[in-house]
């Protein structure tokens, strides 16, 4: 998931520290030397992440958006100026900020705030944010940032010495837990060295990044895979918990199974949790297993290359046949693997994740998906004369949506009943030719006017019926007659008892 | 009353309503008819009406607005949320109970239309009460998690008794939300003021006071604000005008879907423009975030049938957004799935996924010759549908699909270059074409003296071996038995679908071996590559020592079990069968050639 590193560039960021060797050093040189070590590590293992570098003080400035280009975000670290004094609140509305225009707020990232251990105090400082009395008074139309309105995971890194903090660490902490996900205060070991720093940030990254590796099977199909961005579903369901009901800790398991395949007509853009590319990675290079015969396995990856990976064929083939694989993640949690472009020329395997336990009423029960062809009847068969299949999809709910019917008439805007009333006029001028539709508009009236008990409507009804009488020649004016009795006296009829039209 | 079986949803409403003879005066809600049953021109609301007007009652009134208010919830909320209506004179009478097929509207206007107009000499006895205390029972029923109470009432004299009568046995009861809603009747003087009065921490009164004409649309407000719906208004869509054919107006829809949907704006609605959609649209997959359920707010009007019709036919609609930077932006679908209708919200924004790897950089990137169809069919094949499931007695569905995956994978080249078995029908036709060139067999000779047969008895020897074997094939397995009519002349696509279905091991991974009919195509490079041969060559291919054994070696090399091969008899086997017997075949009818000579 995407990182922002939320830099304090206060002036007290340029306290000098002793170092064990017996240089003075800056506590923000301390911050950006860290920071490379930690550039350096997503780089060299997370390629495909995106992270963006942000400085505060009272404002705040973005100095490298996100980006993958890590030698542009250790640039920036070197670039920034040093400002006043330090604003927490200015500081995380920018991260909101930032986030939301980039990534709106479904996408799960992680904030690492360096700073130098100082809460500040008063307008802007950490304790009026986690306690939301905001006196800020520059930007009063300014939303607070808290709660963070994406899923998030927030850690500290402190530049100090672990004796400086005291009780800024339980605040720090609060701000941690305040996205309950866990995120956590990092502070070095002490003496504060430039080694010590990067320790710490090392600490981190090997702690909150860690990459997914497994494989993606369909039978004995078989691929080693890794997941971008890395799956981490602690952050992503905290919001859904926070919705109500215990959610269990969700882990994709390591073998992501295929159990089948579905038509992307069939599957009806379901709402994902998350969505991350599939890309397989070299069997010789993974861990574990299937050392036999790998020997000679040249580790050239212009050997990977040429070596038929599943990954590749299930991507062409969901791509031509426009068709989805279903992937079973636990229980109750699916996911779907599909040709996914990101431009018109590319194109690659995605895993989307539903929310575990969530209904896609369209395809019913999840759980009792199951092979088409091993079913009695299979449901998908050609239809005659035409291309195209019969399908199981959707399967069909109630059919009791109030939109689903042309029966349940409302009148709560006089013009639908005006406009009801017109029509079976209409119908009465066109009579004898228009009795099958007269009758049915009529009881659909009479009984929306029963229901409702709405009586006096019977009754005007009825008397415009009559004066129709008069325009009509003799046979429609008996039917006209009937229809108008026979709403008359409908209050004191069956509701079921339908009126029915006079036989010749 | 029935008891509930089903874990208990998470909110239950009860609706009570006052059935007094009161309720029978004729409120100012009326609509208007002149004699033609055109609309008449003035405004309905405030003038009394002509001699065509209508005057609903203040009971019609408090129908339609608590069938309005039953309504969005019922099209919404499935089965999260449940309403009981109860109407309240002498006595209570519970229109629906909590099961699923009474919790829908025709239930509810069936129990209305049943209910006798209330007698008036019953004045004096009639009353809320017991409307309210069958109420607070029935939500007791279950053990219920009830948030929300809500009754129409008209007086609020009586609402002080019956929030004690209520109170009383509310103690199951996680949390209560009384609201009253009061309803002056003509004729009333006493001003009733809104106000909510917090009882305790489980439960809360608010007393509203809407006149008769006010009260759907009221209600309406209140439902959304207890479902917590935000109401969005679809703009600009094009219909046909009845009456001047040709033309098109646009019209706007209203509609209401969860609030959850809506990014967090404070409007009144949210407008969202109608895109035209693309009449050819294949079917592409979105990013979808979220998917809500929604209700027309208006569900008589025309715009809306037009809609909801189009959206029911299978259609969907894209919705745009303006952009805050200027253009627009599609953020949102609607679509129907099984009759039902939703609102589909986009991810609009980049996504950490963007300008991935290409693929051909990566593992497996370079290889070319992926079985890219044959695998389309296999995908085909492997289709999932809803199952039934007895839970004891047999596997999941999915246990089913992943076993099913497991048997027909376990021989699956992925590449072309690795798989000859293959397109038998392909077979044919370049036999037939050499036969027609009158080109020589590939035949070995070796071993038979002399000239050996014409080349005409070769091909009939072929044949007719062809079909002796196609035809014991074809008992077992559909996917020869259309070889077999390949080979007779019959077009071998007509008669899929219409062979009988077969209770044959083969037909469940018919599939497979299906796609072995097309995978092999290519493995007629095998065939080219013979053609293109030296002489020497050619004889080393046909001695089966070269490439052919290689093939061979190849796909008994896999790494199948034994058991899994015995299993895969009728597919693989028949395959390897078909080559070894053959070759078998040819021994067998070069001893044969031998004894004639």
């Amino acid at each position: 998931m995407p990182t922002v590193v939320l830099l304090d560039v206060s002036l007290s960021m340029l306290r000098r520290v002793k170092t064990p060797d017996e240089e003075f050093i800056e506590r923000k040189q301390l911050a950006v030397r860290g920071l490379y070590t930690f550039f350096d590590f997503l780089s060299s293992k997370f390629k495909l992440e995106f992270s963006a570098l942000l400085a505060f003080s009272s404002l705040w400035e973005i100095v490298v958006p996100f980006t993958r280009d890590y030698e542009a975000l250790k640039q920036g670290c070197i670039t920034v100026d040093t400002y006043d004094k330090t604003s927490f609140d200015n500081g995380f509305s920018g991260v909101v900020g930032h986030v939301i225009e980039e990534w709106g707020t479904s996408v799960p990232c992680q904030v690492i705030l360096v700073t130098d251990g100082r809460t500040a105090s008063g307008q802007g400082s950490l304790r009026e944010l986690l306690d939301g009395k905001r006196t800020n008074t520059l930007n009063p139309d300014q939303p607070s940032p808290f709660p963070i309105p994406f899923p998030c995971k927030i850690h500290v890194v402190c530049i100090a010495n672990p004796n400086e903090l005291g009780a800024n660490l339980t605040l720090f902490q609060r701000l941690c837990d305040s996205t309950g996900v866990g995120g956590g205060v990092y502070v070095p070991d002490a003496p504060l060295s430039i080694q010590s720093v990067q320790n710490m940030f090392t600490r981190l990254a090997q702690t909150h990044y860690v990459s997914y590796e497994g494989t993606l099977s369909c039978g004995h199909l078989q691929s080693k895979i890794t997941l971008s961005p890395s799956p981490d579903f602690t952050t992503l369901l905290e919001t859904s918990k926070k919705a109500g009901g215990q959610e269990r800790i969700r882990r994709l398991p390591n073998e992501l199974s295929i159990c089948g395949f579905l038509d992307v007509a069939d599957i009806g853009n379901p709402p994902h949790l998350s969505r991350h590319l599939v890309i397989p990675i070299s069997t010789s290079s993974a861990d574990g297993k299937e050392k036999e015969g790998s020997k000679d396995v040249n580790k050239d990856s212009e050997e990977d290359g040429k070596t038929p990976c599943f990954c590749v064929l299930l991507h062409g083939s969901l791509k031509v046949e426009k068709m989805v694989a279903i992937v079973s993640l636990d229980l109750d949690w699916f996911g779907m693997l599909y040709s996914w472009a990101d431009s018109k020329k590319k194109s690659n395997l995605v895993l989307t994740t539903f929310k575990p336990g969530e209904k896609i009423t369209w395809l019913g029960n999840m759980q009792k998906l199951g092979p088409a062809a091993e079913l009695e009847t299979n449901p998908y068969q050609p239809i005659d004369n035409e291309e195209g299949e019969t399908s199981p999809f959707p399967v069909m709910r109630s059919q009791r949506r109030s939109y689903n019917s042309q029966a349940n008439l409302v009148w709560i805007k006089p013009s639908g009943l005006q406009s009801d009333v017109q029509k079976l006029l209409r119908y009465a001028k066109r009579l004898p030719e228009k009795q099958g539709q007269f009758y049915k508009e009529l009881n659909r009236l009479r009984r929306a006017a029963l229901c409702y008990s709405y009586v006096d409507l019977l009754d005007v009804l009825a008397n415009m019926l009559d004066k129709e009488c008069a325009k009509a020649n003799s046979k429609v004016a008996r039917q006209l007659k009937h229809a108008a009795e026979s709403l008359r006296v409908a209050p004191s009829m069956e509701l079921n008892k339908a009126i029915t039209p006079l036989s010749d | 009353m029935e008891k509930e079986k089903e874990t208990p949803p998470l909110k239950r409403t009860v609706i009570v309503l006052d059935h007094s003879p009161r309720f029978f005066t004729l409120s100012k809600q009326h609509i208007d008819f002149d004699s033609s049953g055109k609309k008449s021109k003035g405004k309905s609301s405030g003038t009394t009406g002509g001699p065509s007007s209508v005057f609903k009652s203040f009971w019609t009134c408090n129908i339609e607005a608590a069938v309005e208010y039953c309504r969005i919830v019922y099209d919404i909320f499935s089965t999260d949320y449940l309403i009981k209506v109860i109407v309240s004179d002498n006595d209570a009478h519970v229109l629906n109970s909590w099961s699923q097929e009474q919790q829908c509207i025709p239930q509810l206007l069936k129990a209305f239309a049943a209910l006798r107009a209330p007698m008036e000499e019953n004045e004096d006895e009639s009353s809320i009460i017991p409307g309210l205390t069958s109420a607070v029972e029935c939500l007791c029923e279950p053990q219920a998690h009830v948030q929300t109470l809500v009754a129409c009432v008209s007086d609020a004299l009586r609402q002080q008794e019956s929030e004690t009568s209520s109170s009383k046995s509310m103690t199951p009861l996680k949390f209560t939300d009384l609201n009253v809603v009061h309803v002056p009747l003509t004729g009333d003087t006493g001003k009733i003021t809104e106000k909510t009065i917090k009882t305790s921490s489980s439960f809360s009164t608010t007393v509203f006071s809407y006149k008769a004409t006010q009260l759907v649309s009221k209600l309406s407000t209140m439902a959304q604000k207890h479902f917590n719906l935000k109401s969005t208004t679809v703009t600009g869509i094009p219909m046909k005008e009845e009456q001047h054919s040709g033309s098109s107006a646009n019209y706007d829809v209203e509609i209401l879907p969860s609030k959850k949907e809506a990014s967090a704006t404070s409007k009144d609605t949210i407008h969202l423009k109608w895109c035209t959609p693309k009449t050819t649209a294949a079917p592409e997959l979105q990013a979808c975030i979220g998917c809500y359920r929604i209700t027309p707010v208006e569900v008589n009007s025309r715009p809306t049938a037009c809609l909801i019709s189009f959206l029911l036919q299978g259609r969907q609609v894209m919705l745009e957004q303006p952009k805050k930077s200027g253009g627009k932006l599609v953020s949102h679908i609607l679509a129907s799935h099984g009759g039902e209708i939703f609102i589909h919200c986009l991810a609009n924004y980049r996504t950490p996924m963007e300008d991935p790897p290409s693929i051909s950089e990566g593992c497996g990137g370079r290889v070319t010759d992926y079985r890219i169809n044959d695998f389309g069919e296999f995908m085909k094949a492997n289709r999932l549908a809803p199952c039934s499931w007895n839970k004891k007695k047999t596997k999941s569905p999915l246990e089913k699909g992943l076993a099913r995956l497991e048997r027909c994978t376990r021989y699956w080249p992925m590449v072309i270059s690795e798989t000859v078995v293959g397109n038998l029908m392909q077979v044919i036709y370049r036999l037939q074409a050499m036969e027609s060139r009158n080109d020589p067999l590939p035949i070995s000779m070796a071993g038979i003296r002399g000239k050996g047969p014409k080349r005409e008895e070769q091909y009939r020897q072929v044949w007719t071996e062809l079909e002796h074997f196609l035809e014991a094939a074809s008992k077992t397995s559909r996917m020869h038995e259309k070889v077999l009519e390949c080979l007779r002349g019959a077009s071998p696509s007509s008669s899929v679908t219409g062979s009988p279905r077969r209770e044959t091991p083969t037909d469940e991974i018919e599939g497979v071996s299906q796609s072995r009919l097309s995978e092999a195509s290519l493995s007629w490079q095998e065939i080219d590559k013979y053609h293109s041969m030296t002489e020497r060559e050619k004889s080393d291919f046909n001695h089966g020592d070269t490439n052919n054994e290689h093939l061979f070696k190849r796909a008994l090399s896999s790494p199948i079990p034994e058991q899994a091969q015995k299993k895969l008899r009728t597919d693989n086997q028949t395959m390897f069968h078909k080559q070894n017997g053959s070759k078998g075949e040819n021994s067998a009818s070069r001893s044969k050639r031998k004894n004639c000579q």
